[in-house]
């Protein structure tokens, strides 16, 4: 019962300390991502989402993403503005870490999960995901250390940026329509928002 | 003749998204992956226009505005920030480095183009 009131709890407190581990753990949701201060774990519950976890694998500067690419729903077509909106995600999370480690990508290593079939199961939507997340990552030279992808499964991950470790529970999509739900609910909004918003430009003169 | 926008970014997927659609729509594009090196290009070949990102190594996007502005033929060129910042502060130092605009990421490829219309007339 206690992790399913803390799945159920606000956004404002999802910061708790871990009873097993005793660290400090942050929890993030589909569209968020988060840098861990010290010894904090992040830690998030994946179905057709990816989740990246990248750190310096020197400094143990990191953080954790999570997040799916929009399709178009007719075509189930990945465009280019479904393509920025994860470059977007991506190079977000990386660019913070970046700020903190003096613009040193080559110190850079990912860790990769996500992508289950949980999500509109008819159509490869974590498939989509998973080639994305892997073309992205090869371009910027970032190596892959780890991946759990794919599969009907959905996932619990757990990660330490300062020692970089994962860990990443399995467990059956079908009895998780929450997860199911929440996914469907943020790739809805994340569709309709690239469809609708307007890039925020700014001119000076 | 096309006209030639210069492309600065450290990401090499953006520099890849930006080259991609400037060249769909007729633009010819030079890339390049940090400020110093945006600004050797620069120097070595006269850009219309240019796309900077502002974090990246070696040379920001702001000290790469700034050195831009100090040349002469860079006096007058349309330069737009294109990046993941939304801080006011940072946005009123691009200001003052001479940026002509600020284009705020996730962006949507057909708004980039209409914006790089807006500053770059045929």
């Amino acid at each position: 019962m206690d992790s399913l009131k803390k799945e159920l709890q606000p956004e404002s407190s999802k910061s708790y300390l871990d009873p097993e581990t005793k660290l400090p753990t942050t929890k993030i949701l589909p569209g968020e991502f988060h840098i861990a201060n010290g010894e904090e774990m992040i830690v998030t519950t994946l179905g057709s989402c990816i989740c990246a976890c990248i750190r310096d694998k020197e400094l143990g500067i990191g953080g954790m993403n999570h997040f799916m690419l929009p399709h178009e729903k007719s075509s189930h077509h990945i465009d280019r503005k479904a393509t920025a909106y994860g470059q977007y995600a991506m190079e977000h999370l990386i660019n913070e870490i970046l700020k903190k480690n003096q613009y040193n990508r080559k110190n850079l290593e990912a860790k990769i999960f996500g992508g289950g079939a949980v999500v509109d199961s008819n159509i490869s939507v974590g498939d989509e995901n998973i080639r994305f997340v892997k073309t992205y990552l090869k371009l910027e030279g970032i190596p892959i250390l780890a991946e759990d992808l794919g599969e009907d499964v959905a996932r619990k991950i757990y990660f330490q940026p300062a020692t970089g470790k994962v860990t990443c529970k399995r467990f059956q999509a079908m009895n998780n329509r929450m997860i199911e739900e929440r996914e469907k609910a943020y790739l809805e909004n994340i569709e309709q928002r690239i469809e609708t918003e307007d890039t925020e430009v700014e001119l000076f003169s | 003749m096309a006209k030639k926008i210069l492309a600065v970014d450290d990401s090499a997927s953006i520099r890849q998204m930006v080259t991609f659609t400037l060249q769909q729509a007729g633009y010819e594009v030079l890339s390049a992956e940090d400020g110093q090196k945006g600004l050797s290009v620069a120097q070595s070949s006269q850009a219309d226009l240019v796309i900077t990102d502002l974090n990246m190594p070696n040379m920001d996007g702001i000290e790469l505005i700034r050195q831009l502005r100090t040349l002469g033929n860079y006096k007058f060129t349309p330069i737009l920030m294109l990046t993941t910042e939304t801080d006011p502060t940072k946005k009123m130092q691009g200001k003052e480095a001479g940026a002509t605009g600020w284009i705020v990421k996730p962006f949507n490829p057909e708004q980039l183009l209409k914006v790089i219309a807006k500053v770059l007339p045929n």
